[in-house]
């Protein structure tokens, strides 16, 4: 019975703490979702949240926390256009060779806010299995066993898709440089090692 | 054929996530081999682009309000739940009130809650460094100077933070040290005290490498507090694993594997 209550005093802060995260969950669940479901799914979220807030622990990463209902929900809504997403995953071979592509040409321009549509739309458009490792490493800071927990597959997996994921976007906004003539278009994929 | 092996390596040791023998190693190779630097260089710099120009949308007009009231309409939330809610509220209050009188009360010491609210004001540039600096000596040299208590070196040559340089601040009521980087475009903040010892119970403890080490999240902001003579810390980030990721500004790199199972369990 006491510690009923006591959950029940810890939920107010909770839900203060779980506002705090409400930008980044939105911006994650329109990486995830798009527009038109985005704020759908991160109410759902929320929601769902607040119902297993008893299993989340006061003290803990809520932020990562949060972040792994919001994929659960996703994937439960879209299991499958999940299976299909899968399959456009691209084998192991195939990373390691994009690994090596790390010409110097394109650090140098990705250097003002002209870039961020392109970079939005060039991951967006990459299979959510190598998009969100990308996006939740680079763009929203999370550690890799982080990363693991809220997609939910292995570490491996985790650091291969992610890989992947930053040498398809690289090839993208590198071929979006040069059709905006800020690259040479002769440019070799593999000059820089 | 050597290069070939240690970048597979890279993206996990530019990531601060590879265990400590093998960033050894690539510590190692690192120095006698510019191509894979530059690798690493691109690597770093691109990643670093991604998470500065990623645009981040706004939230819809509204929002808030409307997740409010899905939280006060969900499913087994009771008229009474207001009511609860709100006695709940009464009682964090007078918890709160109470535990600023009571003896060696678990809360977050007002050195720490200083250091956050400093480090907020340092993300948004509206903190002005005395020196500009991204030599160490220069830095140290500038607060042993600058301090009315010893020091001992306390800014460390670290490989994965960018040192921006140093000031001194009202801590609290006491004049601290405050040395910045900057980590992935992110503002992390090293407040150095003369010596104190901290509530035993203040925050999250934890024993790493003979120090017990404090770590308190506030409002989205990591805070770790720790004592190491001659001096007493406090280091504030955004960054993750509780902040164990700014664990750089003492450590020439967080790929330490003790160092990683210190930041990287999100359930210290």
């Amino acid at each position: 019975m006491a510690v009923g209550a006591h959950r029940k005093a810890q939920r107010a802060p909770f839900e203060a703490e779980a506002l705090l995260h409400l930008p980044a969950l939105y911006n994650f669940a329109l990486a995830l979702a798009g527009p038109n479901d985005a704020e759908d799914l991160v109410q759902a979220t929320c929601v769902r949240a607040l119902e297993r807030f008893d299993s989340y622990q006061p003290g803990t990463n809520i932020r990562a926390w949060l972040f792994t209902i919001l994929r659960n929900e996703w994937v439960s809504r879209h299991r499958r256009v999940q299976r299909g997403t899968v399959l456009e995953v691209t084998g192991e071979e195939d990373a390691v060779a994009r690994l090596h592509d790390e010409a110097a040409d394109l650090e140098a321009l990705l250097i003002d806010r002209r870039w961020s549509e392109e970079i939005k739309a060039a991951l967006l458009a990459m299979p959510e299995a190598n998009r969100m490792p990308v996006y939740l490493k680079d763009v929203e800071g999370f550690g890799y066993r982080e990363i693991a927990e809220i997609v939910g597959c292995p570490l491996g997996t985790v650091m291969s898709r992610l890989a992947r994921g930053r040498a398809t976007l690289r090839a993208a906004l590198r071929q979006q440089a040069r059709e905006r003539g800020l690259l040479p278009l002769q440019t070799d994929e593999s000059h820089g090692v | 054929m050597e290069c070939e092996a240690f970048r597979r390596l890279l993206p996990a040791y530019g990531d601060n996530e590879l265990g400590v023998e093998s960033a050894l190693e690539v510590e190692r190779h690192l120095q006698g081999c510019a191509g894979c630097r530059t690798i690493l260089e691109h690597q770093r710099a691109f990643s670093a682009a991604i998470g500065r120009l990623y645009p981040r949308a706004p939230l819809p007009p509204g929002m808030e309000d409307r997740l409010s009231a899905a939280w006060r309409s969900a499913p087994g939330r009771r008229p009474w739940v207001g009511l609860l809610a709100l006695a709940a509220s009464a009682v964090l209050v007078l918890t709160g009130l109470w535990s600023l009188v009571r003896p060696n009360a678990p809360t977050t010491p007002p050195g720490v809650l200083a250091a956050t609210e400093i480090h907020r004001h340092a993300s948004r540039q509206e903190v002005s460094l005395a020196i500009h600096s991204s030599d160490v000596a220069a830095v140290n040299t500038w607060l042993a100077a600058a301090l009315p208590f010893p020091l001992n070196q306390p800014v460390q040559k670290t490989n994965d933070m960018a040192l921006q340089g140093a000031a001194t601040v009202d801590l609290a009521g006491e004049r601290a040290g405050y040395v910045q980087y900057r980590r992935d475009g992110q503002v992390v903040s090293l407040f150095l005290l003369p010596p104190r010892e901290w509530p035993p119970h203040a925050g999250k403890k934890m024993r790493f490498r003979g120090i017990d080490f404090h770590l308190f999240t506030i409002d989205g902001v990591n805070a770790i507090a720790w004592n190491h003579a001659p001096l007493s810390y406090v280091l504030v980030s955004g960054l993750g694993a509780h902040g164990g990721q700014a664990c750089a500004a003492c450590h020439s790199s967080t790929t330490d594997s003790a160092l990683l199972g210190f930041a990287g369990d999100g359930n210290i």
